[in-house]
């Protein structure tokens, strides 16, 4: 194995974990007080109280195995999607909130500073991760389709 | 495993994302389900059960806009002695000063409730009263109460 691809495994591996880590770390956040998780989604104006509980108890958990999902090669393709896919979802309730003005917390680690500075913040780090979860999404997809290198998702 | 000599293997390779996206959408759901059952904060089905959020003092202080205090502790605790501004409620549906509170909000205004201290529950049960009686959203409940607001007060906070 020459030296780039070496790079790139680490690179690649760093980014693994460090997507795996923030994901692992947000969900165990909320999944510790989902009422207070059901506060902020309430904040958002987006969805009935009943789905927004629903949303409070399911999401933290999906994000905790997302990110479990993406260290472990048999499911990282599709933790991967899944947490791209959040991403996006998450970008457009922040976004929307910050348009709206909003005086609300983001929520994302079960918490958080109120206003619209805080919410900007918020659509940066997400826009990131998404950036990450999609550049890792996009090395795995080359992996399988490339040919000439029949062992590379083993 | 990759799709390998196969004629669409983008095809394949989005079914087996998809296969194990479905895996984890599963799983996940799971403790979710337990969670709905036996957490100790597990949030209300309807908005009237929810959980009201509690703020620390120093949070209250830190509020964007105009604060509402609401005293939801006796009427002997309140007369006796109570955070300056507040207005008291009570924690019975026969109270009335309910009124005073409805006269006394202005748009933009938050209401924050506080009781006796961070056993009693009579706060989280006259804040859910005053979001549905006067279809509020902005309530909060002061965290530790009457107790945590005279130990700021000691402190100088």
């Amino acid at each position: 194995m020459d030296r780039s691809a070496q790079t790139g495994q680490v690179m690649g591996l760093a980014g693994r974990i460090m997507l795996a880590a923030v994901f692992v770390y947000a969900g165990t956040a909320k999944a510790l007080d989902p009422a207070a998780f059901a506060d902020a989604i309430d904040g958002y104006r987006l969805l009935p109280h009943a789905a927004g509980a629903a949303l409070a108890l399911y999401l933290p958990w999906l994000e905790i195995f997302g990110g479990l999902g993406v260290i472990w090669s048999r499911t990282r393709l599709g933790a991967l999607a899944l947490l791209f896919l959040l991403c996006l979802v998450f970008g457009i309730a922040v976004a929307s909130a910050w348009i709206r003005n909003l005086e609300i917390a983001c929520g994302c680690f079960g918490g958080g500073a109120i206003g619209a500075a805080a919410l900007r913040g918020s659509l940066l780090r997400d826009a990131a991760l998404a950036l990450l979860a999609g550049a890792l999404l996009w090395v795995e997809e080359g992996k399988c389709v490339s040919p000439a290198d029949p062992t590379a998702s083993r | 495993m990759c799709a390998r000599n196969t004629i669409d293997k983008s095809d394949l390779f989005w079914r087996r994302g998809a296969r194990q996206t479905g895996l984890i959408l599963v799983v996940a759901l799971v403790p979710a389900l337990l969670a709905a059952w036996l957490h100790s904060r597990r949030p209300g089905w309807s908005r009237d059960q929810a959980a009201i959020p509690e703020l620390e003092w120093k949070s209250v202080q830190q509020s964007p806009g105009p604060v509402l205090l609401v005293d939801a502790r006796s009427a002997a605790a309140y007369e006796s002695d109570h955070i300056p501004g507040a207005l008291w409620l009570g924690a019975s549906p026969g109270d009335d000063g309910m009124i005073a509170v409805a006269r006394a909000w202005q748009p933009g205004t938050r209401l924050v409730v506080y009781c006796d201290s961070p056993r009693c529950d009579g706060a989280q049960a006259a804040a859910r009263r005053l979001r549905r009686e006067l279809d509020l959203d902005d309530v909060v409940v002061l965290k530790g109460g009457w107790s945590a607001w005279i130990e700021a007060r000691r402190q100088g906070r």
